[in-house]
């Protein structure tokens, strides 16, 4: 897990942003060549995850508040979205743990 | 339920007759001194083979020949529809600084391509679909038209855009910065012209980034010179986009030494889309192919990436080595190493991985 031995980090976007997204997701998902428009630096990832439609799969949005099973963004982590490949790309691959502190931001209403 | 079994097994043998391989490999390009289009169906290269490359995989790739009573396979059912398929699985082994070693494996990808002549050399549509894993997503479907004799074609519909090493490796560097690669198909108009010693293309597309909440206009196109001694080229795009305006441009090239085939590529991007405006970032690939013997290939390659040029150290560094075994015609064993190399605090970014393939090659 991308943490720290400091105890379990807490489920928000902050958490998640610095532990995830800006470490990780950002080697492609920032600029203007963004995979499928979505930029995940901290400055643009809530506005283009939650409550905004995916590109694969329209009729689910990237994050849909309180619904983890139906957010993409979890779907792809996971490895079950119907298109395209697991994220991140090439791996390694998110652990439980790590996937589990972003199910719980999503269900508690995925706060800004 | 006999008879349904029976079909399946139909099916599966159409498409193990099908295989073929859906990405390109520009080192055989560099090596043969041959462009993209000499064994591709798609002037650009990758997916579906000519009956020249379904050729050069059964006769010049592999170590060893299947047995002279097998039947043929040449790529096409008919006269005017070719297919192809291309299957890759494997499992990959990822260590990164402070975590428990990852292995994944299984199925990576299965496609499927089709190319129907509508009119012989003249007009064609041409279909590339993931079949797997996951639901079947389209990759490329266009509408291809030539003007025979004159070298000049069209494509309508999705596509992937030149610029730059078609490699097979989507996420080698280079790939990743430009933002073209075999996982972003576009959408729109490609015009190209293949003459001797010449290649060029110019598309007009939507912008593979566009989509979604975000929308603009790209433009993109490079040329390409074949000398005695191998090919250099240059690329270049420019995107309009709300989320920001890019404008990349890169240098690409190779030639061979005996049995050793290099590549490499720089490529400059001046990218408005970053948070804090405008950033210009770097990238470049050095690789070389050592034909070891029939049906071996071992493949050293480094890259690098400079994600913001005003900031000093902090380079981002891929080293790989792949070893390439082809047995028997359609049919290729990988096995690498990769090194990431970053800044220190990243981990993610000093990452390790080990990797064994399996590719169906028809």
């Amino acid at each position: 897990m991308a943490g720290s031995s400091a105890g379990p980090p807490a489920a928000t976007l902050r958490s998640i942003q610095d532990l995830v997204f800006t470490p990780i997701c950002t080697a492609c998902h920032v600029g203007g060549a963004a995979p499928q428009g979505l930029r995940l630096d901290a400055a643009n990832s809530y506005a283009m995850l939650v409550g905004v439609s995916s590109v694969e799969v329209p009729s689910i949005r990237r994050v849909e508040p309180g619904r983890p099973d139906d957010s993409y963004i979890i779907q792809k982590l996971e490895g079950h979205a119907a298109v395209g490949e697991r994220m991140p790309f090439g791996g390694p691959y998110l652990s439980v743990d790590t996937i589990a502190l972003i199910r719980g931001w999503i269900a508690s209403g995925a706060a800004p | 339920m006999r008879r349904r079994s029976r079909l399946l097994l139909w099916l599966v043998l159409l498409v193990l007759a099908a295989w073929e391989p859906a990405r390109a490999e520009p080192y055989l390009a560099v090596q043969t001194g041959a462009k993209c289009v000499a064994c591709h169906v798609n002037p650009t290269g990758g997916g579906l083979r000519n009956a020249a490359g379904v050729v050069y995989a059964q006769r010049v790739l592999p170590a060893h020949q299947w047995p002279e009573s097998w039947p043929d396979w040449g790529g096409s059912l008919g006269e005017r529809l070719r297919v192809g398929g291309d299957l890759r699985t494997g499992s990959v082994r990822t260590t990164v600084p402070g975590q428990a070693p990852q292995q994944v494996g299984g199925l990576k990808q299965f496609r499927i391509y089709a190319d129907f002549e509508l009119v012989a050399q003249s007009l064609a549509v041409y279909v590339d679909e993931t079949v797997a894993p996951g639901t079947a997503a389209r990759q490329e479907a266009y509408v291809r038209a030539a003007v025979p004799g004159t070298g000049w074609y069209a494509k309508a519909g999705q596509f992937y855009l030149p610029f730059g090493w078609r490699l097979q490796d989507n996420s080698a560097i280079v790939r990743q910065l430009s933002g073209i690669s075999m996982t972003a198909p576009d959408k729109g108009l490609e015009l190209g012209l293949e003459l001797d010693g010449w290649s060029a293309q110019w598309t007009y597309t939507g912008g593979a980034a566009n989509v979604g909440t975000v929308s603009g206009r790209q433009m993109s196109g490079q040329i390409v010179s074949l000398r005695d001694w191998g090919r250099v080229g240059v690329a270049a795009l420019s995107t309009r986009s709300t989320s920001g305006d890019r404008q990349a441009v890169g240098i690409f090239g190779g030639t061979r030494t005996g049995p050793l085939a290099w590549l490499f590529e720089v490529d400059l991007v001046r990218d408005a889309g970053f948070p804090e405006g405008r950033r210009n970032l770097a990238a470049t690939l050095a690789e070389v192919n050592w034909r070891v013997a029939q049906g071996h290939n071992l493949k050293l390659s480094a890259e690098l990436l400079d994600p913001d040029r005003r900031i000093q150290h902090d380079h981002k560094l891929r080293q790989s080595v792949v070893y390439e075994y082809s047995p028997l015609p359609y049919l290729q064993l990988r096995a690498g190493w990769r090194r990431h190399l970053g800044i220190p605090q990243n981990n993610f970014d000093n990452r390790q991985q080990k990797f064994i393939e399996l590719h169906g090659l028809f």
